[in-house]
């Protein structure tokens, strides 16, 4: 169990979620530091420089008040000047004299005792004031001095402003300290920083929940299609995915789809090829091994029927030579099969295999005729168009019967040569038509092996006819005939004349 | 793994920067090598004893214009010398002849004393005074003088004698001053309407403000207290009397002399002239104020001394009392371990004009370090005297329960080797025995001890400052918190208020 789960931990740390969710963060947490330092300090500096003016301002008025009574002893206006100008807890009066020994302190807890600071000597020192920032809150160091723009751990800050009091002659007679608390800009800050990390935890919060929503967009379809791509690995080529959308992930998905259809299709096609294949190559067989058999087990053998079973066997064989020899054809065809290309007259080539099958049509009482007389060049393997064309008009002429006719055409039609093979023979059933170029395919299966066909005749006609840059089709009328058209692309020379 | 890690370890150190920049602490700046000035150093004369007010103190001299109407003033400095009060030593400005020729004041008249306890001055001018040309000559020189000590700080009221009997217009009494007076011829007038006034049966009665004595608490002196009187004619006695009776109105030193509430009276007090011319005012008292003395505790000479100064300070020429208690007259009576004898049962006011008492305030330290003020009854020299004060701070050193001077004890009147007040500043010289007794101090108890010593000196007119030396040396602390290398001034914040004082409401 436990591995389980430090397996699901490590994969979750791995993950894309994880990461962009980390970068996230960081983007976020990153923002709002540098915000909120620089807010804090821009209101820091402005809070600040007011209150350091203002309080400035007391401590020089008081001053100027106190210089007449610091002369002559006056106790009492002073600490009534001190006490006029001290709060309970924000401010405090101190007046020193030159030893800087405290005189009056409104608080009176430090009268007699000498109050130096920095501040405090430099006015000794001629400045006429200066001051400075404590935190008096500190029980470890009472009185020292803090920075002007850090807070975390202040106590009680307070601001120190020492003021000269001057006597006739304009001459330093005492100094005055106005201690004036400024806790409450510091609490002002912390506020200000207490909401940036609240707000940083509600945006971070949100962010993460719009993350999370949005990554759940981005990596479901990426996880179905994981899922697809599994099975598929695992030979189920009927896995599909969930197409959502219309986006990207849809996109993919849909490519998955197809590809996925296009590779059971395929499957199936190796399966029926094999399947087919096996049954063309296994009838003549079975039939040598019955004639064999026959002769061998026949007594006494007798010579006439021997010999003609013996040519039964060597049509068989000629038949699997046959079978063999498409076969070889189609997989050199798979296999990228060279071509030997030349510019030939596809006319004269059309009329050379008319002629080459006349014989055998008036052997079976057809009329083949051709009428290519102009010379139309293409560029082309001169014995794969030959053997695209004999097919073509051989099929023509075994199934029309006696009586029909096969019409031959060459025509240029744009860039194109266009070779018609018409007859007037049983034509091909509309549902068979699709299928015709497919291997081992028949129409009527008895019939053409009657006439020796392989089954792989037009799938080889088609292979070369792609191979040419060019297409063949068929359009039929069962019962009244049949017309292949093959298109190939003129020469080049043609093309640009 | 690793980009995980190296994520996390710059997240970190991210937000650690960050921090850094936003929470950072700078160091304390540190104060190196402060320059201040130094205590200027003096040329060191070992005080010793007692050395007061001799520098010169701003006085406005009254003078009557020639016209007699109103008064020239002259803003004068004026030195006391050794053993001299300031009021002293402004009546002899007053009368020196360098001053105004044109001053009308009769040629020999002399200062015979000045009694100034309690803020008021009671000035006995010697007979010369009645050598005028009329009465208004004599107003205009009483006048002169109330004015003139009026002017000087701290003084509230001015009773002028002539030869130690009060002096009256009509046999009306003047009573003492407690404001300037701008013309006597208006006051003249205004004392002349009022003798009319008071003859008529339901005229309205005459105010005055009197000096009542009363005993103090520790049996040792008479202390006057200012009190307005309001009476008809002939009727200042019995109102004097119920005055009197309704007791100090400063409780904390002072008790009444007679019993109030009661009627204490056998016959009316009367005046009478003997033989010799002297006018003698009779108090017969019933028993009821025997019995009081003898509850109270209240000596013969206080009650008879408290009637004699109360009556013939404010009596238009009173020259005696004559006491009767329980039908018996005070003939004599004991008087600092000496029996005082009184001829015929005459109380003079000089039979207790060396008991006049004043009073001071001497500032206490509570439980709580602070300051409270303590009123006390001295001699009129001891309450103008910083030494003295200081002594009387001593006796409250070592106090266990309440209010106390923080010194454990073996420090002694001695300790205090001197004072010099001069400029404002009183210079207080310690002994050693002083210093060691304030070791062990705490800062509290150090700061309480030197502004107890301190606001109790800077009461006294002309002083506002305080420093302190030890053994003729300036010394930086006492016991390591108060730095007496500077003047000092005195404290007002750390004495109590009366609302820290006071006990808790039940």
């Amino acid at each position: 169990m436990a591995t389980i789960s430090l397996t699901r931990i490590k994969a979750f740390i791995h993950s894309i979620r994880w990461k962009i969710t980390v970068a996230y963060l960081l983007i976020i947490v990153v923002a709002f530091c540098v915000i909120g330092y620089s807010l804090i300090q821009l209101v820091g500096e402005y809070l600040f420089t007011q209150r350091t003016a203002d309080d400035q301002r007391i401590a020089n008025d008081l001053a100027k008040n106190c210089g007449d009574y610091l002369v002559a002893f006056d106790a009492r206006s002073l600490y009534d000047t001190a006490m006029d100008n001290a709060t309970t807890g924000q401010t405090r009066v101190l007046v020193l004299d030159k030893l800087c020994t405290v005189q009056v302190d409104s608080d009176s807890r430090l009268n007699g005792r000498r109050f130096i600071t920095a501040e405090v000597e430099r006015v000794i020192n001629g400045a006429d004031s200066d001051y400075g920032f404590y935190d008096t809150g500190s029980a470890v160091k009472p009185w020292f001095r803090a920075a002007f723009n850090g807070f975390s751990g202040v106590n009680v800050m307070t601001g120190l402003y020492a003021s000269a009091i001057r006597g006739p002659g304009d001459e330093l007679v005492g100094v005055l300290v106005y201690l004036s608390g400024v806790q409450e800009i510091y609490e002002s800050l912390r506020d200000i920083q207490l909401k940036i990390l609240i707000w940083l935890i509600i945006v971070a919060a949100a962010v993460m929940v719009v993350n999370a929503m949005v990554l759940r967009t981005v990596t479901r379809p990426i996880g179905e299609l994981n899922t697809g791509i599994s099975r598929m690995s695992q030979g189920d080529l009927s896995a599909r995915v969930v197409v959502r959308g219309n986006n990207e992930f849809a996109s993919l998905a849909k490519a998955f789809n197809s590809m996925s259809e296009r590779l059971e299709q395929l499957d199936k096609s190796r399966s029926q090829f094999v399947s087919n294949a096996s049954h063309e190559l296994k009838t003549p067989l079975s039939t040598m091994k019955i004639l064999i058999e026959t002769l061998m087990y026949q007594e006494p053998l007798d010579p006439g029927m021997a010999k003609e079973f013996l040519g039964d066997i060597n049509q068989e064989i000629d038949r699997l030579n046959r079978i063999v020899s498409d076969l070889l054809t189609l997989v050199s065809i798979d296999n990228g099969m060279k071509m030997n290309l030349s510019e030939l007259d596809i006319g004269a080539l059309l009329q050379e295999q008319v002629k080459r099958l006349t014989p055998l049509a008036r052997e079976n009482g057809i009329e083949l005729d051709c009428s290519a007389k102009e010379s139309v060049e293409v560029d082309g393997d001169t014995l794969k168009l030959q053997q695209v064309i004999y097919n073509i008009i051989d099929n023509a002429i075994k199934y029309t019967p006696r009586g029909g006719e096969v019409h031959c055409t060459l025509s240029r039609t744009g860039k194109k040569a266009v070779i018609k093979v018409s007859d007037t023979g049983v034509g091909i059933p509309e549902s068979d038509l699709p299928h015709i170029f497919d291997r081992f395919y028949r129409v009527d299966k008895a019939r053409s092996r009657e006439t020796g066909g392989t089954g792989l005749g037009l799938s080889i006609v088609k292979q070369f006819v792609l191979l040419h840059g060019g297409t063949i089709d068929a359009a039929s009328t069962f019962g009244k005939g049949t017309t292949f058209t093959i298109e190939l692309p003129l020469s080049g020379k043609r093309q640009e004349d | 793994m690793r980009t995980t890690a190296r994520l996390a370890a710059l997240l970190v150190a991210l937000c650690l920067v960050l921090s850094g920049c936003v929470l950072g602490e700078r160091e304390p700046e540190t104060v190196n090598e402060i320059r201040l000035p130094e205590a200027p150093q003096e040329s060191e004369n070992m005080i010793l004893g007692e050395m007061l007010m001799n520098g010169l103190n701003e006085v406005t001299l009254y003078y009557p214009a020639p016209d007699g109407t109103s008064f020239s003033t002259v803003r004068r400095g004026v030195r006391s010398e050794a053993g001299q009060s300031l009021h002293e030593a402004a009546l002899n400005a007053l009368f020196d002849g360098s001053v105004g020729q044109s001053v009308r004041f009769p040629g020999d008249v002399k200062t015979l004393s000045c009694e100034y306890a309690c803020g008021t001055a009671t000035v006995n001018l010697s007979i010369d005074a009645r050598n005028v040309q009329n009465p208004q000559e004599l107003l205009a020189l009483e006048l002169a003088i109330g004015n003139t000590l009026l002017s000087i700080e701290g003084t509230r009221g001015v009773n002028v004698l002539i030869g130690q009997l009060s002096e009256g217009f009509w046999q009306l009494p003047l009573g003492v001053m407690t404001a300037p007076v701008a013309s006597a011829t208006a006051d003249y007038a205004q004392i002349q309407a009022e003798r009319e006034r008071s003859t008529q049966p339901e005229g309205d009665p005459i105010e005055r403000y009197a000096l009542l004595y009363f005993p103090t608490d520790g049996g040792e002196w008479l202390v006057p207290e200012l009190r307005p009187i309001s009476a008809r004619s002939g009727g200042f006695i019995r109102a004097l009397i119920e005055a009197l009776k309704q007791g100090p109105m400063d409780e904390a030193c002072a008790i009444a002399a007679l019993p109030d509430g009661v009627d204490l009276m056998d016959e009316a007090p009367e005046i009478q002239t003997l033989s010799s011319g002297e006018r003698v005012l009779d108090l017969n008292f019933s028993p009821t104020l025997a019995n009081y003395m003898a509850f109270s505790g209240l000596e013969v000479w206080e009650l008879a001394g408290s009637l004699a100064l109360t009556m013939c300070s404010f009596l238009p020429e009173l020259d005696a009392v004559r006491v009767m208690v329980n039908g018996e007259a005070i003939t004599m009576c004991e008087l600092d371990g000496s029996i005082v004898r009184f001829p015929e049962g005459l109380i003079h006011r000089e039979d207790f004009s060396v008991k006049i008492g004043s009073t001071t305030t001497l500032y206490l330290v509570n439980d709580a370090d602070r300051l409270e003020p303590v009123r006390r009854a001295v001699s009129m020299r001891s309450a103008l005297s910083p030494r003295s004060l200081l002594t009387e701070l001593l006796r409250y050193a070592g106090n266990q329960d309440g209010l106390h001077f923080p010194l454990s004890g073996g420090v002694y009147p001695e300790d205090f080797l001197g004072v010099q007040a001069s400029g404002g500043i009183a210079r207080v010289n310690l002994s050693g025995s002083f210093y060691r007794g304030c070791q062990g101090l705490d800062e509290s108890g150090e700061r309480a001890l030197i502004y107890s010593m301190i606001n109790t000196l800077c009461q006294l007119s002309g002083i506002r400052a305080v420093r302190f030396y030890v053994e003729g040396s300036p010394a930086d602390t006492l016991a390591g918190s108060v730095y007496l290398k500077s003047v000092l001034l005195p404290n007002p914040g750390i004495v109590a208020s009366p609302a820290d004082t006071a006990p808790p409401s039940q």
